[in-house]
């Protein structure tokens, strides 16, 4: 189908968009006052807009406003916290208003797919979160500030360095394979990147959960949409604003080690039990002895972190005429990690302009560029443990400095704070961003718009690690520097006709058609090199490395989406609402036998509290009823997947050395090649349907207000790697996960949950108000289906038909084997086990322990997750207070485990340890150290994960206006804000929150020594002139 | 000025428009960008060929378990009584050590799965390079060897599975073209692939080359000849039936084929015994001509320390008291070590009894010495990968070496060769001579002068020169992947291990082992996977 069609409808919409512009309409300016209609305070900064347009302005420190109107134009006042009131305007030139306090206000515009719509119209599920609600915390990027925000949107933060990103899951885990992070759509361009925006900047955010929602996203739209809108500039209303805070952080928890006393004690023990003499004298372990020439007691954990520091800068200017609005803001984030020699700078500028070229034509810009730069080291690197394990395990009677002041290290062993300033891993990521808009009303309620939006994007990655350290590769000593470049460019180009009519008193149709299409190239150099001369050099002079161990590589790929969609909302009476949306998706990610996909969604709102038999009842006032269903898909898969290719070069070690003929000479690399990908010619998008029952309700004036909802999400033809046997000979025998495997639409997965949300303004007494606003979401997940009946083991989840993902999988514990134990006729696992080591249960009773034996040891999937959002104001005065919690969620303490290595050979062990089993201390259920041990995964390492985070608590003042109006300074507010303070959870780990799993559903609830979360205090300052 | 603002406007538009269009109406939905390799097109040149061979031969490095360099060793040498699993090594390899393992020990699928990607690799050589034009290569011979080395590879690795697990999957003489097809399969039976692995053999002997005009490393018309004489030695053995679970003997005219395979390469002329034990293995690069590729190389593992290393220092190097040096993984059995005769050159370099430190000075390896004595050295170490003693420094400036691991040297086709004759009715003075040259450079007495363990001459006879020369095959070439395959198809592999609770030095790994081994371990078991996604799979007896 498709290009030929899609030109003709393109020619079509330049025929209608040249054809006759302009009808000047007659003006006249309407002044007036906005006020509360209680106590007739004026209300400052209310927005006041011509209906159907974006022209409009806001009223000034009196309430007073003036704007261009035409007769006939409609105007709409409205105010945060108030209802909106719209007054035609027909002769008068002075409409003073007074607006009503809402609790809710149902009225305010919610941004939709390629449009907006009434908040009371909705027929879907979709969240609004406005910056109000996003200002009350301080966050370095927006998916941070989600969390606790909306039902059924699990934000975890699963790593504490900076400029890292959540994990976010918008009703479960939709996908086994791909990313589960929803699609991100800034300002309407569709994979936007989230660190382009900074989090002053953002009007709205809306986060749509249901597929009658996302359908429109078609088959980007799977796991769920958050659509950011960014603030514009508004008529008449020039002002300055800035913002800044500071924020103090440290690590939040650090974790309980055997100091150098305690550790010798043991390493002897484990020495000793095996039958080995001891390693240590009387007088090394007191500390009067030298152990490798050096007295320490080091506490590596003390080394590592530090206080950090955060300052954030936020300046914005906005304003305009009646006709032309922009709003231009900077801002500069500079952040320091809690780990030495990792930290985050962030520096951005956006302009967005609107324009009413006349009363049928708009245009608008966005611009926007910024740069982050991320310095850090990676965590865990090679074998070695990286930094954050590495100061958990290096040995308390090493130094940190040997004598003459180099940090010190060992051959087989490296300093941990070295691993963080001896390594270097840094990424720059520039953006360039600009879209321009035009609509064009043709004919009365037709608007065409077109928009066009390029992205380019430079994304830099820089390493290094110094010759000092072990880690990473085999080779000590030997300097590492690699580049990787990456330039993306991206181009949304769309056209869209809404057609938006009031038929009569009693229908209103609004249709939406549209074409788009989206390219991306993305192309790629890098280049490393060991052996380097000068290591202050780091990857600046790469000439200077020795030539032998350059690598370069270079790629292009890209992907093209073409599209078409449209909707229909039909609305009859203001009760009964339908809407029906259909996008078609053809993409060159998708195989040559399934290039186009289509995604239908329908759904339909009653609103009861407009019917008579409800009003009558004086109960309630808003009873809506919602249903919906629709399919969107997951179209994260890997490109080319349909193309079989080659793989040439080191890459898997396909190369192989030979000597040259003759005799003198050493070996020569010879370049190998391999078949590297089998390919799936139908590989394409995963699917996702979801129904979704919603009933939204509000009680005495909207004070008190809930929403229901119930859904049943199905993604099916999910992404897996169909797993072939290793006699087929493919793959590169690189690891047994890895395996030899097809990418194949063959797997299913169903989550089916429960939302609630609570909202409450529980006192209003004058200046005084409290709300709460709470929500609660339960998600039930499983796996239908795997190719061919598999089961998968990831590192430490089990993944099998019938069973949710998450299941944490290994063997189950039995006590510790005591004096007086059968010992020798129960099965252990090699015939070395004894007193005081781990008995684990032969669960199958075949008296031999084998891997039949594991079974289900916990559940990384939470039973219920809720956020829990408190404000008290009063006067001047506002707290808020952020409290989010998972419930009935477990984790696999992998840093336990290390910490608990029997054999504690290179390794420090947990603190614990002392408590370790011995014949005088028989009651433990810590077995005893050894120097011989058989470690198993198992129910021992696992905890209960569950939490209660107050997360944000922020206290405001806002200085009195009249005090500021005699220095010209509209608003003043300074605050400080407790981040992370108190966590209640019962894991013995850094954090509960944070576990490796990352964008991964295979390796969920499993904490490996990941970068702690920090906790901090934050003092900041809002000024707007 | 409206009209002015208009026109402007219009035209702004009008350029908005055809960007628009030029972004939405010209792109492809099924556009492949450059740069990437289809194997359809792949073979063009010369250079393509030959990549796609080095990507064959590249197997034999494997992936994280490195085949050659460490699963395999893994699994035939501790699975042996030569090895031990040393000091502070992985439970899993323990219990292999103890013969108490699992059918889903990591060690047998990373085996199994490089031979099965050698064989793949090499099957698309001999597939798709025969059909290239003869004017893409440098000569019609240079065509005819990519082919044959190919065919060796894929035969080397067929055997190697055939010797682990009975019947295995067959892929024939094509290459697994449609793996999703072949997921399926069932195993062939041994003797198909046996026949298949010798026609391979004797089809790339005619087109391999010499070892003087071959690159180092290669397959050669010799390697050719010694797997040959390997396969039918193999063949005339013992080995485990699994269909009647039952020890079986091979077709006893293998054994002459053996011989004359053997003395084919001995009389190539261009494989010797060098002079000294010690300069057979301490490759390293800065002696290229010295140590690798030498004339006693027949098939070797070619590594370099720049790109495909052998972790020598790593696995087979001793830890030492301060922690440094290696992990004591792979051991010696102290059985073998006692066993040597006094007097065995080959002694310093099957054992390490000492490391050059920092200041150059040797540093004995004993409980002496406090400051280098580790509780995981009372395992004996072997010295027979670890680089020269020149650079064997502590601490060692990496794990890994650029020594090469042996597949086949011609000590072993000298002792094939006498073992082959022998078993044809007894020594001969041809067999006897290829045994002694291995004997002589060993510094011990020669044929019939040769004592048993207990200090008893070996008789005269058939039996007794096959008691020696299984004795001698132990010592020659241990820690070389022989001497579980020798116990296999010499039928005695349960007897062995059991014997060992009465001999002197057991260790109580020993005696485990000897409670533990039964007649099943003749084979090992299926990678327990394999039999988990594909259900047409058997699994070995008693697995």
């Amino acid at each position: 189908m498709s290009k030929l069609f899609i030109k003709k409808v393109f020619l079509l919409f330049i025929v209608a968009l040249l054809s006759a512009f302009s009808v000047i309409a007659q003006q006249r300016t309407v002044t007036g006052i906005v006020a509360d209609n209680t106590d007739g305070t004026p209300l400052i900064g209310a927005n006041i807009l011509i209906k159907g347009t974006t022209s409009g302005t806001v009223s000034d420190a009196e309430g007073n406003y003036s704007i261009e109107t035409s007769s006939g134009d409609v105007l709409v006042f409205s105010y945060v916290g108030y209802l909106s009131q719209e007054i035609e305007v027909s002769n008068q030139t002075i409409i003073n208003i007074s607006l009503e306090q809402a609790f809710e206000t149902l009225d305010e515009l919610v941004v939709t797919g390629y449009g907006y719509t009434k908040k009371s119209d909705l027929t879907g599920s979709i969240v609004s979160i406005s910056s109000e609600e996003l200002a009350v915390r301080p966050v370095s990027r927006i998916d941070y500030a989600l969390q606790a925000q909306a039902a059924g949107v699990q934000v975890t933060n699963t790593s504490g360095m900076p400029g890292s990103g959540a994990s976010i899951r918008i009703r479960g885990h939709g996908s086994l394979l791909t990313t589960n992070s929803p699609l991100w759509v800034i300002d309407g361009y569709i994979g936007g990147d989230i660190n382009s925006v900074a989090p002053e900047d953002i009007e709205s955010i809306e986060i749509l959960k249901d597929a009658s929602s996302t359908a429109i996203y078609g088959a980007r739209g799977g796991n769920g949409v958050i659509m950011v809108t960014t603030k514009r500039g508004q008529s008449n209303q020039n002002r300055i604003d800035f913002s800044y805070y500071h924020q103090i952080a440290n690590v939040s928890e650090t974790l309980d080690l055997l100091n150098r006393e305690e550790y010798c004690t043991l390493r002897n023990r484990a020495l000793t039990t095996v039958g080995l003499p001891e390693l240590f004298t009387q007088g090394q372990i007191n500390g009067t002895e030298p152990i490798n020439g050096y007295i320490a007691d080091t506490d590596w954990q003390d080394e590592i972190f530090r206080t950090s520091h955060v300052n954030y800068y936020n300046l914005s200017i906005s304003g305009g005429s009646q006709k032309t609005t922009y709003a231009l803001s900077m801002n500069h984030r500079q952040e320091e990690g809690i780990i030495y020699d990792s930290d985050f700078k962030r520096n951005g500028i956006r302009f967005n302009m609107d324009h009413q070229f006349n009363d049928k034509i708009h245009v608008g810009v966005n611009a926007n560029a910024y740069r982050t730069v991320a310095n850090g080291f990676n965590v865990t690197t090679g074998w070695s443990l990286g930094t954050a394990g590495g100061a958990l395990t290096a040995l308390p009677y090493y130094p940190v400095y040997d004598s003459i002041g180099n940090y010190f290290n060992l051959a087989t062993w490296d300093n941990p704070r070295l691993q963080a300033e001896g390594q270097e891993d840094n990424n720059i990521n520039t953006g360039l961003y600009g879209n321009v808009f035009i609509s064009y009303e043709i004919i009365k309620d037709l608007t065409l718009k077109a928009d066009i939006a390029g992205n380019y994007n430079t994304s830099l990655n820089n390493t290094f690690v110094t010759g000092e350290l072990f880690g990473a590769t085999e080779t000590r000593a030997i300097a590492r520097a690699s580049i990787t470049d990456r330039y993306t460019n991206s181009w949304i180009g769309n056209i869209t006709a809404t057609y938006d009519k009031q038929v009569a008193e009693n229908h209103r149709i609004k249709v939406l058609l549209g074409i788009e299409q989206a390219v991306t190239n993305t192309d790629y150099n890098s280049m490393s090199s060991e052996e380097i001369g000068n290591e202050s050099f780091l990857w600046y002079n790469m000439a200077a490395f020795t030539q032998a161990n350059h690598s370069i590589n270079s790629g292009t790929w890209g992907s093209v989406f073409q599209s078409l969609f449209g909707r229909i909302d039909y609305n009859y009476l203001n009760r009964y609402i339908f809407e029906a949306t259909v996008r078609r998706d053809g993409s060159s990610k998708f195989g040559p036998e399934e290039k186009w996909g289509t995604f239908p969604s329908a759904s339909a709102a009653w609103k009861l509290s407009e019917e008579d038999f409800i009003k009558n009842l004086g109960i309630f006032d808003q009873l809506k009823l919602r249903l919906s269903w629709g399919v969107s898909g997951n179209d994260n898969i890997l490109l080319y997947q349909w193309l079989p290719r080659m793989t040439v070069g080191s890459a898997n070690r396909n190369n192989a050395n030979f000597g040259s003929v003759g005799s003198t000479g050493s070996d020569i690399e010879w370049i190998g090649s391999s078949i590297g990908q089998i390919p799936n010619e139908s590989v394409h998008w995963e699917k996702s349907a979801i129904t979704d029952i919603g009933l939204d309700m509000g009680f005495f004036n909207n004070r008190l207000r809930f929403n229901i909802d119930l859904y049943n999400r199905t993604t099916s033809e999910l992404l897996w790697d169909y797993p072939l046997p290793l006699f087929t000979g493919y793959g590169a025998g690189w690891s047994l996960s890895e395996g030899v495997k097809v990418v194949s639409n063959v797997a299913e997965m169903n989550n089916k949950g429960f939302e609630l949300v609570a909202g409450a303004d529980i006192i209003v007494m004058g200046n005084f108000r409290w709300t709460v606003n709470c929500n609660l979401s339960a998600n039930k997940n499983e796996v239908v289906d795997l190719a061919n009946d598999t089961e998968f083991y990831a590192e430490m989840t089990k993944v099998e038909p019938g069973k949710p993902i998450g299941n944490l999988w290994g063997f189950i514990t039995d006590g510790i084997f005591q004096e007086g134990d059968d010992i020798e006729n129960t099965p252990r696992f090699s015939g070395d086990e004894g007193l005081g080591d781990q008995r684990y249960l032969d669960a199958n009773g075949n008296g031999v322990l084998t891997n039949e034996d594991m079974g289900v040891i916990g559940s990384a999937l939470p039973d219920y997750i809720f956020g829990i959002i408190n404000t008290l104001s009063y006067q001047g005065f506002e707290l808020h207070a952020i409290i989010n919690g998972v419930r009935g969620i477990d984790m696999y303490n992998g840093t336990r485990q290390l910490l608990s290595v029997g054999e504690l050979g290179e390794n420090n062990g947990g603190g614990w340890l002392m408590d370790s089993w011995t014949p005088e201390n028989p009651d433990t259920d810590i077995p005893k150290v050894t120097d011989s041990y058989v470690d198993k995964n198992s129910d021992r390492f696992v905890e209960d994960a569950s939490f209660i985070r107050l997360s944000n608590i922020q206290l405001s003042y806002t200085l009195p206006n009249q005090l500021l109006s005699r220095i010209r300074v509209k608003n003043c507010m300074v605050y400080a804000s407790l981040q992370n303070y108190i966590t209640i959870t019962k894991y013995s780990g850094y954090d509960p929150e944070m576990h490796s799993g990352g964008n991964h559903n295979l390796n969920l609830g499993f904490d490996r020594q990941n970068y702690p979360s920090p906790r901090g205090i934050t003092f900041g300052v809002k000024v707007g002139l | 000025m409206k009209t002015k603002i208009n026109s402007i406007f219009r035209t702004g538009l009008l350029f908005l428009l055809i960007v628009l269009i030029n972004t939405v109406g010209c792109e492809e939905l099924d556009e492949i960008p450059p740069g990437i390799l289809n194997p359809e097109t792949y073979f063009n040149t010369q250079e393509d060929a030959l990549a796609a061979l080095t990507g064959a031969y590249a197997g034999h490095y494997g992936g994280a378990q490195r085949y050659y360099l460490k699963s395999w060793i893994i699994i035939v040498d501790v699975g042996s009584d030569d090895m031990g699993d040393g000091f502070g090594g992985i439970p899993a390899r323990k219990e292999l050590d103890r013969y108490k393992f699992d059918p889903a020990f990591e060690d047998f699928y990373y085996v199994w799965w490089s031979a099965y990607i050698i064989i793949n690799r090499a099957g698309n050589v001999i597939e798709n390079v025969p059909k290239m034009p003869d004017g893409a290569f440098d000569s019609p011979e240079l065509k005819k060897r990519i082919v044959a080395e190919a065919r060796f590879l894929r035969a080397q690795n067929y055997f190697n599975l055939v010797r682990l697990f009975g019947d295995v999957v067959f892929h024939g003489d094509s290459y697994v073209s449609d793996p999703v097809g072949d997921a399926s399969k069932e195993r062939t039976d041994i003797d198909v692939i046996y026949d298949f692995i010798i026609d391979e053999l004797i089809l790339a002997e005619k087109d391999l080359w010499d070892r003087e005009i071959t690159e180092k490393g290669r397959a050669t018309r010799g390697a050719a000849q010694a797997f040959l004489s390997k396969v039918f030695l193999t063949r005339a053995g013992w080995r485990l039936d699994a269909k009647t679970n039952t020890m079986v003997q091979g077709d006893q005219s293998n054994w002459a084929k053996a011989a004359e395979w053997a003395k084919k390469c001995i009389d190539e002329g261009h494989y010797n015994l060098r002079a000294n034990y010690r300069d057979v293995f301490p490759a390293h690069e800065k002696d290229y001509d010295l140590y690798e590729n030498n004339e006693e190389h027949i098939f070797f593992v070619n590594c370099t320390l720049a790109s495909n290393w052998f972790e020598t220092k790593l696995y087979w190097g001793p830890r030492l008291a301060n922690g440094e040096g290696g992990y004591s993984s792979f051991v010696g059995e102290k059985e073998l070590i006692y066993s040597l005769e006094p007097g065995d050159l080959r002694d310093e370099v099957i054992n390490l009894y000492y490391i050059i430190d920092q200041l150059e000075e040797e540093q004995p390896l004993d409980e002496s010495n406090a400051g280098y004595w580790w509780a995981g050295m009372a395992f004996p170490h072997t010295n027979k990968y670890l680089p020269d003693e020149d650079d064997y420094d502590f601490p060692p400036s990496g794990n890994s070496s650029g020594t090469n691991y042996p597949l086949f040297r011609f000590a072993e086709v000298l002792l094939i060769y006498a073992e082959a004759v022998n078993e044809q009715g007894g020594p001969t003075t041809d067999a006897i001579e290829a045994f002694n040259r291995v004997r002589r450079r060993a510094g011990l007495s020669e044929w019939p002068n040769v004592n048993d363990l207990n200090g008893n001459p070996y008789p005269n006879n058939q039996e007794g020169f096959r008691m020696a020369i299984r004795q001698e095959r132990r010592w020659e070439l241990c820690y070389e992947g022989k001497r579980l395959f020798d116990l296999r198809r010499w039928g005695n592999l349960v007897e062995t291990f059991q014997a060992r609770t009465t001999a002197p030095d057991v260790t109580p790994q020993d005696i485990i082992r000897a409670q533990n081994i039964e007649l099943k371990h003749n084979l090992y078991p299926i990678p327990f996977g394999e039999i988990q996604k594909n259900h047409n799979l058997t699994q070995n007896p008693g697995f």
